[in-house]
């Protein structure tokens, strides 16, 4: 075990100041995600409303698991019924501690109010990381400073492995079409960026803005822009390990959900919010509050 | 500090150590299977946590792409007119898009043609008649002349 750990960590380089940080941050970061949770409920219970009245023929579940627990619309009551258990069960993890118990109930309430909205056609795996952050904090109440920093990589590395695999299988479908089909017009074409961006703006009916227009026409931009996005994807995982470097990571991220929301109109806020929410060093902003507004 | 670090000191909190640790295993478990499994069952998605064939090809990489419209029949001008895609009360443009992609998959109905009528009229009242039409183009054209693009009518509503 100690092998493993001087080769992640370094000899001796992580220390008990650094593992008490880190905790801390994933206290704050847990209490945060509580919040997020209240507010995304409450969200999708107004849009439950606004969106009630389609007609039921609409309805159209693509997945097993809304197949088996949600077949048809469901009433407005029940809706918000589960979706006010699941309010209250955060909201006393937020006031007293966090439970297994009521971190599973409020998985499942979450799991269960994200099929409604997106039952209509729509892909599967909608709001898919804050999710699967929902689930994978299950076993973590907050009980004095007493984390297992291993549970701790093990909570980034789950929420990282999404973006690992879809730049791992980027990278493999790239290299195959490339060597083995001769195929063109891959990420690598030169103009792959700016057509995508065109079909994207083209299927919802707008206008491509004119500084997109001429700033995805640099020559060599799709390449480089498409590997660099693929390496990061692919490296993330990895970065877990990196905790000075994780967050500036997350940022990077962060600015890529960014860009696919400007360029392909891919929009994943929830994600972002997830992101910042786990692995943020408070720390640092604790100490910047205490520089600026503290006594001196 | 010498000794054993303090970050696998597994006696601190062993219980949240090992359900996590199953619960990293599962999701990744499932996501490889949810990979392999996912197109022979035909059955929709397994685990819905990780999607790993996110755009792996660039859209219109074979010079082709489409959209679907609806298109609407207007009784005085005497012409099929095309319906731009515009948000409505109850459904945004990306609910829209996959809501029209997903009734108009083979085999049409009765069911879902009463439902196509339906989004159309939510789209834009005022027709008399609608019908649904793929608009289908190369994007090296429709780049120079945004009307370059051919028209096939799907099914009539």
């Amino acid at each position: 075990m100690n092998g493993v750990v001087n080769y992640f960590y370094g000899k001796s380089n992580y220390n008990k100041i650094q593992l008490l940080q880190r905790t801390s941050n994933l206290r704050v970061g847990l209490f945060i995600l509580d919040i997020l949770t209240i507010i995304w409920v409450v969200y999708m219970l107004f849009s439950a409303v606004q969106f009630d009245n389609r007609p039921i023929s609409l309805f159209a579940p693509l997945h097993w698991f809304s197949r088996i627990f949600m077949p048809s619309p469901p009433s407005l009551l029940l809706y918000f019924s589960i979706g006010i258990l699941s309010i209250a069960m955060s909201f006393i993890n937020l006031i007293k501690q966090r439970s297994v118990f009521r971190n599973t109930i409020v998985f499942l309430c979450v799991i269960w109010i994200n099929l409604y909205k997106y039952s209509y056609g729509v892909g599967a795996h909608n709001n898919h990381l804050f999710l699967l952050a929902v689930f994978l904090t299950i076993p973590l109440p907050i009980k004095s400073l007493k984390f297992n920093s291993l549970a701790i990589t093990f909570l980034q590395m789950g929420l990282l492995f999404p973006y690992s695999s879809s730049g791992l299988f980027k990278i493999i479908v790239l290299i195959k079409k490339i060597l083995f089909e001769n195929v063109e017009y891959t990420w690598l074409y030169q103009k792959a960026l700016f057509y995508q961006t065109f079909i994207s703006y083209r299927t919802f009916d707008e206008k491509m803005p004119s500084w997109l227009d001429y700033s995805l026409q640099l020559p060599m931009l799709s390449p480089f822009a498409m590997v660099l996005i693929m390496t990061i994807q692919a490296i993330s995982i990895f970065m877990v390990f990196q905790q000075k470097r994780v967050f500036n990571f997350i940022l990077i991220l962060v600015f890529f959900h960014v860009a696919n929301m400007i360029l392909f109109k891919i929009f994943f806020w929830m994600s972002c919010f997830t992101l910042i929410a786990l692995f943020a060093p408070y720390h640092r902003l604790r100490s910047l509050i205490k520089t600026y507004f503290g006594r001196p | 500090m010498t000794g054993k670090p303090v970050c696998f000191n597994t006696k601190i909190g062993q219980f949240q150590l090992y359900v996590m640790g199953i619960l990293l295993a599962v999701s990744i478990l499932a996501s490889v299977l949810n990979e392999l499994f996912v197109n022979k069952l035909n059955r929709g998605e397994l685990y819905p946590f990780t999607n790993w064939k996110l755009y792996t090809m660039p859209f219109g990489n074979k010079f082709y792409a489409e959209d679907l419209r609806f298109y609407g029949y207007d009784h005085n001008a005497k012409c099929w007119s095309r319906i731009p895609l515009k948000p409505t009360d109850n459904m945004s443009k990306t609910e829209l898009i996959y809501a029209i992609n997903f009734q108009a998959k083979p085999p049409i109905t009765r069911e879902k043609i009463v439902n196509m009528r339906y989004l159309a009229q939510k789209i834009s009242n005022g027709y008399e008649k609608y019908k649904l039409v793929l608009e289908c183009y190369d994007q090296r054209n429709l780049t120079v002349n945004t009307s370059l693009f051919d028209t096939l009518t799907v099914v009539k509503l």
